[in-house]
């Protein structure tokens, strides 16, 4: 085979596999994305520190700020984060629909929950562009965490334990470990992974941990960490 | 004052010509476009000084090559992390299994050569850029353009051939 003869194969192989890739076939929503971004002023290194030191200084100011959210029902409610965080999607809960209110007093104290942690957590490593967002519900001691993980990488979380006081409750099991979620609805790049139901059986303030990880990563896991607290009254 | 490049124009006149650059570059749809994705916000991060179209377009063209290679080398990476549990990733889901079988076996032995090489090649070959050009995207003398397209190809010729 001549270079010339491997010339032209290359030509035409490059050629077919671009052409393969067709407006159509681009995601569009990151193109509105990218677009948007372009389209704004780009911030000056000085004003950019300040953007950060403005959003370090509310991001510690949501993480103080213990958020509940209270159901019409007998039993209370919640969910993290931000009142549109908890619009209701296609594949979103129903109870996850109700709206986020501040820690006031609520219609019913029955099962009333505060959580107390970050709107979001991003991993480390492998995992640094993910990013883990937590939803709650309380129905009478049973604390049910939904997780939507918007994972840009792909790097296949599929995998989330919910962990009440780790400390005393232990480290994961090999048995834990194995029970890779498969209860998960995927929209584009987010996966929504529901876990089952955890039980809170002393009222108070508990350690919360959400732990996120790709299946089968171990021994140096590539997982995504939420630290925070659930009062349970 | 002189205007600015218009990122947003750029963007909608070269994003499609560099996903295929990309696409070429890292086998995955998906990749490819955060590949330009990342290259565009770059550029709009560090566009306070540019004037030239030519210029941000050479510029695009660098950035995409190296994020294309780090999203190369970050895959190699979680591969090899992720062998035990998954032995077998197999091919990216958009795998050219449409393309002509010719092609199929042209460019999974481009995938087999080491990332210069491959880049040299696609310059080459798809964007049609000179010696010089691409030295400039890669950041390389041209002797070594000429020398790894050289070796490329031998390279390219003795799989194919071993494939007849």
């Amino acid at each position: 085979m001549t270079h010339e003869d491997l010339e032209q194969r290359l030509r035409s192989a490059f050629a077919a596999q671009a052409d393969e890739v067709t407006p159509n076939s681009l995601d569009q929503r990151k193109q509105r994305d990218t677009l948007f971004a372009l389209q704004r002023r780009p911030q000056s290194g000085r004003r950019r520190a300040l953007a950060a030191g403005v959003a370090a200084v509310a991001a510690a100011g949501i993480a103080g700020t213990a958020v509940a959210l209270s159901g019409g029902g007998p039993v209370g409610n919640a969910a993290l984060g931000s009142p549109s965080s908890t619009a209701g999607g296609g594949n979103t809960p129903d109870w996850a629909s109700m709206k986020v209110q501040p820690s006031s007093p609520s219609p019913t104290t029955v099962g009333k929950l505060s959580v107390t942690g970050p709107e979001s957590a991003t991993g480390k490593g492998p995992l640094a562009k993910a990013t883990m967002t937590p939803q709650f519900a309380m129905t009478g001691k049973q604390l049910t965490v939904t997780v939507t993980l918007d994972d840009p990488q792909g790097q296949k979380v599929q995998f989330v334990q919910v962990m009440v006081d780790p400390d005393t409750s232990g480290m994961m099991t090999p048995n834990n470990i194995q029970r890779c979620m498969t209860q998960s609805t995927k929209q584009g790049l987010k996966v929504t992974l529901k876990q089952p139901p955890v039980t809170i059986e002393d009222p108070g303030t508990h350690v919360l941990r959400i732990v996120a990880r790709v299946c089968g990563s171990e021994p140096t896991p590539y997982e995504v960490v939420w630290n925070g607290t659930v009062n349970a009254r | 004052m002189s205007s600015q490049v218009d990122l947003a124009e750029l963007y909608r006149e070269h994003q499609l010509p560099m996903v295929r650059l990309a696409r070429l570059l890292v086998d995955d749809l998906a990749s490819a476009e955060d590949v330009v994705q990342d290259a565009f916000l770059g550029l709009h991060r560090n566009a306070g000084g540019l004037r030239d179209p030519q210029a941000a377009l050479g510029y695009l063209r660098r950035s995409v090559i190296n994020n294309a290679r780090s999203a190369l080398r970050h895959r190699r990476t979680v591969r090899a992390h992720l062998k035990v549990a998954e032995p077998d990733l197999g091919p990216p889901a958009d795998a050219p299994v449409l393309l002509a079988e010719e092609h199929s076996q042209v460019l999974q032995a481009v995938r087999a050569l080491p990332p210069r090489q491959r880049e040299v090649l696609v310059l080459r070959y798809w964007s049609e850029l000179t010696e010089a050009q691409i030295a400039d995207a890669l950041g390389i003398r041209p002797g070594t353009v000429k020398s790894q397209a050289s070796r490329a190809l031998d390279a390219l010729a003795r799989v194919l051939e071993e494939q007849v």
